[in-house]
């Protein structure tokens, strides 16, 4: 049992001071039909068949850390796992700060004056989502990449006040995907295909021929798409009419590190996951979204935004700021109606990213290329090609691998999982094809065994 | 005796943004470099560096500290904000969601290497859905707001799947502003009803309605116990009402917090409705977030809950994607870590111990609201449940106090101020809910620090236009913060 403060004593004291006998008169504007059958069940099978006492801290422990160790983790298994959610180093500082119960246990910032911890640590996480994306306007955060995705889609249809049809190419991660359409399944249909091409890359052809079919009022492209590749989004960006907005998501945020930012090349709305960046995988939650555009988008922007300003006394201090946006004040008529964002994953992601610093970033970026570069020389080298050759990447790519359902297997039986199968996600196209994700904490060791894994 | 408790001036710590700490080529936290050759891309390559602060580890860890002690905290002090139920997280539920076992877990790992993320997943939707008394449940949406969107997009695949295209959805107008919102999301519109002089539904009101819109109404979605923090007694009329014309009831479950063990919604004749984890189930509120908004709902719903579901097979845990399922409502399986810290709670407390949860945060809100209403005048005079709402009408007539002002001077005296102007239908609303965490002492010093001022407001001695003084940053200027928009620190003048 847990522990709650009011003794016996005081609850007597209570119910006189409210002027009640009992517990039961408090709760006597409940129907008595309803009372009589409140009482449920806590079953955990096998342990515990019916849980009526709350166990110890104790048992919590053995409890937990026996479901914890029915998952297979490292370093007994081995994985080359991405698509979106992405392993890595993360400081000691990162958990111990974040762990602080002045930012795990507080608010949303709705009282500035009590909250300029938090206030001002989002002014720093949206300063650095603008200076890696290179757009000048940042949220304070979303739930995820997909939603993100699924709200900038939204956003560009508010801000098109003719066509609402936009545009999608299908090689962005499937989740992300399918979010955009369970988003939009509320609505008068407006979401098409863009088709990749032979090399995995958004159609032009198709892109054009959609264009003119839909005029719509955005395209969602992927950098670097869900087969690892960057799309040219400088020459996807000439191709479009000046009413359809170019919506980039970036699945792997850290491949801004060393790749050119979207804000640089055309892109009008930038969003995407910031996981990698410090946060654990978490069987894919609590993640991050960010949400960056241009500046002339500010008043269509979902979520949060804390803006800088001053206190009654001249200094500098911080503020949630256009919340008339926003669904306390608008109601039906907001831009979202999201309320509770990622607040504490945003302050994770803000002090990973200032401890890395701009150097430790770069690095960042280069050994995840580093080592994708050794692995796919090293599978070439024995005769595994990728899928997509052609294209740039960053970490991961598209493997065509000969009898891939007994390869697999024989990795997972030696406790390597080798990467993502896309059959299931991309159709029998991709019938041997395997989605390999390097991360920083691989050795070249490693991916030699990968390599020897895959191929003997 | 000297005060014991409430605000004081003492030692802070002023600092700057971290940009401000940094200087050229300091470096941060070393990755060691794999033995690999050095490559960069030649393609798309970055040329200038994305401006990243330099800082070294010391500095990072005072800034930050340094910012920590700015924020006001459940682990400082009573946070009696209505509706946001900001109870004590208790520590063991983060070393839990800590462990190396859930943290290190990517969602594609195949099923044999997750077995016990997915059985966490079917075993805490199987005690959420017994909780509320109904057949199943999705842990997929990220947060509240997101879980209202489930529901009502589920309600919508329901009607569509039986050939009916209903337009609206009833809501009362004392919910929360994310009802309405979601609604629109979900293509539905919300059609206000008023909420009777008791401060609940009336029958009346939904027949009303009912006779004007038909079977074109979708859904009514009602906060039980509501927004005034009353029960809404005549639910299972409503609901018996609305499932005549085919209609379905959907609840917004954030006050769940009130009614674990004394009532399921369930039995009140609920369809669907959505859980905040990060209020019911005590997970850490983060500054806003990460929360998690469950959705449950009854058999004939079960279709088209998000996929994918997690099931148990001849003892293997697995993942199963319906035909008619809405889809994905977010990546991946939704916010894993907050489900353990949930579960944690939930089997700490057992199901006596969550009975208590409520028992005590109702007796707590009315021992609050009996001393509070000596000065203030109530929001309603119905029973109240774990919130209660005062007014600010008699001090508005006293000396021109309104609600903000009184918040805004409860800093001053140590504490988080209630919501405020929340729900909107009490003028100059305070929504208080002191949870079943804060004890009775607790609650004693924070009704007099509300009575004391009420007293100066009653004997004009201030008007607490310049509250609060006390705090680390004066009264903030928030519309010069909206008309000179400084969103980043590269948006500040040069």
């Amino acid at each position: 049992m847990p522990s709650l403060p009011l003794t016996p004593d005081e609850e007597k004291k209570a119910y006189q001071t409210i002027g009640v006998h009992s517990f039961d008169d408090l709760i006597a504007t409940i129907p008595p039909k309803i009372r009589e059958t409140a009482q449920f069940h806590l079953q955990f099978e096998p342990e515990y068949p019916d849980l009526s006492d709350g166990l110890s801290e104790h048992e919590l422990r053995n409890f937990f850390s026996q479901i914890a160790n029915c998952n297979k983790t490292a370093p007994e298994v081995l994985h080359f796992l991405g698509g979106g959610i992405y392993d890595n180093v993360i400081p000691a500082i990162v958990n111990q700060l974040t762990l602080r119960g002045e930012f795990l246990t507080c608010y949303t910032p709705y009282q500035p004056e009590i909250s300029q911890g938090t206030l001002q640590a989002i002014f720093e996480f949206q300063t650095l989502m603008c200076r890696i994306t290179g757009m000048p306007l940042s949220n304070a955060s979303m739930y995820d990449g997909a939603t993100a995705t699924a709200e900038a889609v939204l956003m560009a249809q508010r801000l098109s006040s003719k066509n609402k049809n936009v545009l999608v190419s299908n090689n962005i991660l499937v989740d992300y995907q399918n979010v955009i359409k369970t988003f939009l399944s509320g609505q008068p249909p407006s979401l098409f295909e863009v088709l990749y091409d032979a090399a995995g890359m958004l159609n032009r052809e198709h892109l054009r021929k959609q264009l003119e079919t839909h005029q719509p009022c955005a395209l969602v492209v992927s950098f670097p798409n869900a087969f690892g590749s960057l799309e040219d989004l400088r020459s996807i960006k000439s191709e479009l009419p000046s009413s359809c907005l170019l919506i980039v998501c970036v699945p792997d945020l850290s491949a801004l590190s060393i790749f050119e930012p979207p804000g640089k090349l055309g892109a009008d709305i930038v969003v995407g996951e910031a996981q990698q960046l410090g946060t654990p995988m978490v069987f894919g939650g609590p993640h991050v979204g960010f949400f960056t555009a241009r500046k002339e988008y500010l008043r269509q922007l979902p979520g949060r935004i804390v803006g800088e300003t001053t206190d009654a006394r001249g200094n500098p201090c911080y503020t949630l700021t256009l919340s008339t946006r926003e669904q306390h004040i608008r109601r039906d008529k907001a831009t979202s109606n999201i309320c509770t964002n990622q607040g504490l994953i945003a302050l994770r992601t803000t002090i990973y990213l200032s401890f890395l610093g701009k150097r430790g970033f770069q690095t960042l970026g280069e050994i995840n290329y580093s080592l994708f570069e050794y692995l796919r020389k090293s599978l070439a080298h024995r005769g595994i090609h990728q899928k997509f050759p052609k294209a740039t990447h960053y970490r991961e790519a598209v493997f065509e691998i000969p009898e891939l359902e007994n390869k697999f297997d024989r990795c997972l039986q030696k406790n390597i999982v080798p990467g993502i199968r896309l059959r299931d996600k991309y159709g029998p196209d991709f019938e041997n094809s395997l989605l390999i994700t390097v991360n920083p904490k691989h050795t070249a060791k490693q991916l030699d065994f990968l390599v020897e894994s895959l191929t003997s | 005796m000297k005060p014991q408790s409430g605000a004081t001036s003492c030692l802070m710590l002023r600092e700057g943004t971290i940009f401000e700490r940094s200087t050229p080529e300091r470096k941060g936290f070393q990755l060691s470099f794999p033995e690999v050759p050095r490559l960069t891309p030649t393609t798309f390559s970055r040329t200038e560096p994305a401006e990243l602060p330099e800082v070294a580890e010391l500095q990072v860890v005072r800034h930050f500290t340094r910012l920590s002690s700015w924020n006001y905290a459940i682990d400082l002090g009573t946070f009696p904000l209505g509706s946001c139920t900001m109870k004590y997280n208790p520590r063991i539920n983060e070393e839990m969601a800590a462990l190396a076992g859930f943290c290190d877990v990517h969602p594609e790992l195949p099923p044999p290497f997750c077995q016990g993320s997915l059985r966490l997943i079917f075993q805490l939707e199987r005690a959420l859905a017994e909780i509320v008394g109904l057949d199943a449940c999705t842990l997929q949406p990220a947060a509240g707001a997101l879980g209202e969107f489930t529901g009502l997009t589920m309600v919508r695949a329901f009607h569509e799947k039986h050939g009916s295209h209903r337009k609206y959805v009833l809501v009362p107008e004392s919910a929360h502003g994310t009802n309405p919102a979601s609604c629109i999301l979900a293509g539905y519109q919300a059609i206000t009803i008023k909420v009777g002089p008791e401060g609940y539904m009336t029958t009346a009101s939904v027949e009303d309605a009912i006779s004007k819109y038909g079977r074109d109404i979708a859904a009514l979605m009602t906060t039980n116990p509501n927004t005034l923090g009353v029960f809404e007694q005549n639910i299972s009329h409503i609901a018996e009402l609305l499932h005549g014309i085919g209609a379905q009831l959907i609840m917004d479950g954030a006050n769940m917090n009130a009614i674990l063990g004394i009532a399921k919604p369930g039995d009140m004749g609920v369809d669907v409705m959505q859980y905040n984890l990060h209020k019911t189930f005590s997970t850490p509120h983060g500054g806003g977030g990460p929360g998690a908004g469950p959705v449950a709902c009854r058999s004939h719903l079960i279709p088209f809950l998000p996929n994918p579901r997690i099931v148990h097979k001849a003892g293997i845990y697995d993942v199963e994607y319906l035909p008619d399922s809405i889809g994905k409502v977010k990546g991946a399986f939704g916010n894993f870590g907050v489900m353990v810290r949930a579960l944690t709670y939930i089997m700490n407390h057992g199901s006596q111990g969550l009975r208590t949860v409520s028992k005590n945060a109702v007796i707590n809100a009315n021992y609050l609201r009996a001393q509070l209403q000596k000065k203030y005048q109530l929001g309603t005079s119905t029973p109240h449940f774990h919130e209660c709402v005062l007014s600010d009408s008699r001090q508005i007539q006293q000396n021109g106090t309104k609600t903000l002002q009184i918040a805004k001077a409860l800093m001053d005296y140590g504490y988080h101020p209630p919501t405020v102007y929340f729900p909107l239908t009490v003028p100059g609303a305070m929504l208080i809910e002191p949870t079943e965490t804060e004890s009775l002492q607790e609650l004693d010093q924070l009704a007099e620090a509300f009575l004391e001022i009420a007293a100066r407001i009653e004997n004009k001695e201030d008007t607490f236009e310049n509250a609060p003084t006390k705090t680390f940053v004066g009264k903030v200027d928030e519309v010069g913060a909206a008309r000179k928009l400084i969103l980043s620190v590269d948006d500040r003048p040069r």
